[in-house]
């Protein structure tokens, strides 16, 4: 893979073994146990690239755990969340930054091809969320896929993203409109979804 | 605040993305990778399958199953004997050992970033970070995380001895490598549907070891000695009596285990998987006693949250014992 030298340098940095003492390796095997599921999620629906998806949730763990020592405890999960973000949020725009140059604009929603049939539900389902967030702005995008996918609450998210609460509900609210609007004009396309028109 | 409802729960037709979205997982490769560079125990990867089926239902035979698995996987068995064991070197991540710099190395801030070396920067944060217990330094916003990643290493240069070497990323190495004979044929440990990838690689990469200089012991001295081949050997056999729900072979496997090697690097192992083979068996009483004593003795053990879990998958009983803490 192209980016392994980079992955290798992250994992370099990583504290690992002797560096974290018992308890620091009981936390770190509890936020993967536990947690690692949501970090993943993040990353990716927070709109990195999929070939990223695997280095980006190794990163985020990398620089939780060089960081552990300073992490209050009970405080990780919010911690590592915080880090998906910020990483997919960087992926996200490094990648958006080279198809600028290449292909331009991106596509509206109604204007891209359904996905080819063989493909299960779950990931047309997924590949049609993608390309509807792609479009949302990404302060707005954070918001929404914090609360409508992780279920966190506008509290946490504020914490999370260091955002004002205000500025998380008009967020959101923004956000669910949007993700509201484009999903009612790709519905045709939704697996399972209604197909007729309105 | 007032929270307005998700939209997984409505009927419109964002629903079913949203409902897809929650339902993706990363593979469970990602997660056993993250394990192995932050050199952990990959059986711990299992919590969320107790948890699901805890959740689900109450069937006995899927609690006892789930709770095995969680318990017994042979990751954390070869990964301890590993670490006890002075003639095996504990594998971490591949990428983590070639690469490992020997110096302390900057530590990457709240962002994410990695302070370029000698840019160290004392000023506080914009704003004091709840869940630090001492401000980060100050971001570097503009700096994306590979290449700051790259400004660290380049100024950390690992020593001479141990450079990075331009092989290609592999996480897990499925044949020893040229060269490296194992001494004998890798016990096959393991009750993940994936195979499991922490025994081979303590045989198949015997060049490294944690903590311990590059040019360290020879390969032929890296093999396992015979007494923990045997031990993993005993214990895999009834581990899989266990899987198999013979519970009372289980518990043979375990006497002969606990007559050869009184003196065993393996002997949490050995108890958990007598206290899932006692649960397993219906001596459910001894089973708790085990268990507690289990406790007692090694509270912080990694492996004491999986003695939690059988405790509280059996269901007769509610689980009297503290939960581990909750990060």
């Amino acid at each position: 893979m192209s980016n392994a030298p980079d992955t290798a340098r992250m994992a370099a940095l990583t504290p690992v073994g002797g560096l974290h003492g018992a308890s620091d390796r009981r936390r770190l095997a509890l936020l993967v146990d536990r947690h690692l599921d949501v970090a993943g999620r993040i990353i990716r629906n927070l709109g990195a690239p999929a070939d990223e998806l695997e280095d980006l949730l190794q990163q985020a763990f990398s620089i939780v755990a060089a960081r552990l020592g300073d992490i209050v405890p009970g405080k990780e999960r919010s911690f590592l969340i915080e880090t998906a973000v910020r990483l997919a949020a960087n992926a996200r725009r490094r990648r958006a930054r080279s198809r600028e140059v290449t292909i331009g604009e991106l596509p509206e929603v109604p204007d891209i091809a359904p996905s080819p049939e063989d493909l299960s539900d779950r990931s047309r389902a997924l590949g049609l969320l993608d390309r509807i967030l792609d479009q949302m702005d990404d302060g707005l995008r954070s918001v929404f896929v914090l609360f409508e996918i992780e279920e966190m609450t506008m509290a946490e998210i504020a914490g999370v993203l260091e955002l004002p609460a205000g500025t998380v509900a008009s967020r959101l609210r923004r956000a669910r409109e949007e993700f509201t609007d484009r999903a009612h004009r790709a519905r045709g396309e939704i697996p399972g979804g209604r197909k007729d028109p309105p | 605040m007032r929270e307005p409802r998700r939209l997984v729960h409505s009927d419109g037709p964002g629903a079913q993305l949203l409902s897809a979205a929650r339902a993706y997982r990363p593979p469970s490769a990602s997660r056993r990778r993250v394990q192995r560079m932050l050199g952990l125990p990959v059986v711990l990867s299992l919590g969320a399958t107790l948890s699901a089926a805890l959740a689900s239902t109450s069937a006995k035979v899927l609690l006892v199953a789930a709770a095995l698995t969680a318990t017994t996987g042979g990751g954390m068995i070869a990964y301890r004997a590993a670490t006890r064991h002075p003639a095996v070197p504990v594998q971490r991540s591949t990428e983590v050992n070639r690469v490992r710099a020997p110096a302390p190395l900057p530590a990457p801030n709240a962002t994410g970033m990695l302070a370029p070396s000698g840019a160290a920067d004392p000023a506080p944060p914009r704003r004091p970070r709840k869940h630090l217990t001492k401000p980060p330094p100050r971001r570097l916003a503009a700096v994306a995380p590979r290449s700051a990643a790259r400004v660290a290493f380049s100024s950390n240069p690992p020593p001479a001895a141990a450079p990075p070497r331009p092989e290609p990323r592999i996480a897990i190495p499925s044949e020893p490598l040229p060269g490296v004979a194992p001494s004998r044929p890798e016990p096959r440990i393991g009750i993940l549907s994936e195979p499991l990838p922490a025994v081979a690689p303590f045989q198949a990469e015997p060049g490294i070891a944690q903590q311990s200089p590059p040019a360290a012991a020879p390969p032929a001295a890296r093999a396992p000695a015979p007494s923990l081949a045997a031990e993993l050997a005993l214990l895999e056999e009834a581990e899989s009596a266990i899987r198999k729900r013979r519970c009372d072979e289980a518990l043979a496997r375990l006497q002969e285990h606990r007559m050869a090697f009184p003196d065993s690097a393996l002997a949490e192992e050995a108890a958990v998987l007598r206290i899932a083979a006692l649960f397993g068996a219906g001596q459910r009483a001894v089973a708790r006693a085990e268990a507690a004593r289990f406790l007692t003795r090694s509270s912080s053990s990694l492996l004491a949250d999986r003695v939690r879990s059988l405790l509280a998958a059996d269901p007769h009983e509610s689980n009297t014992s503290p939960k581990g803490d909750q990060p």
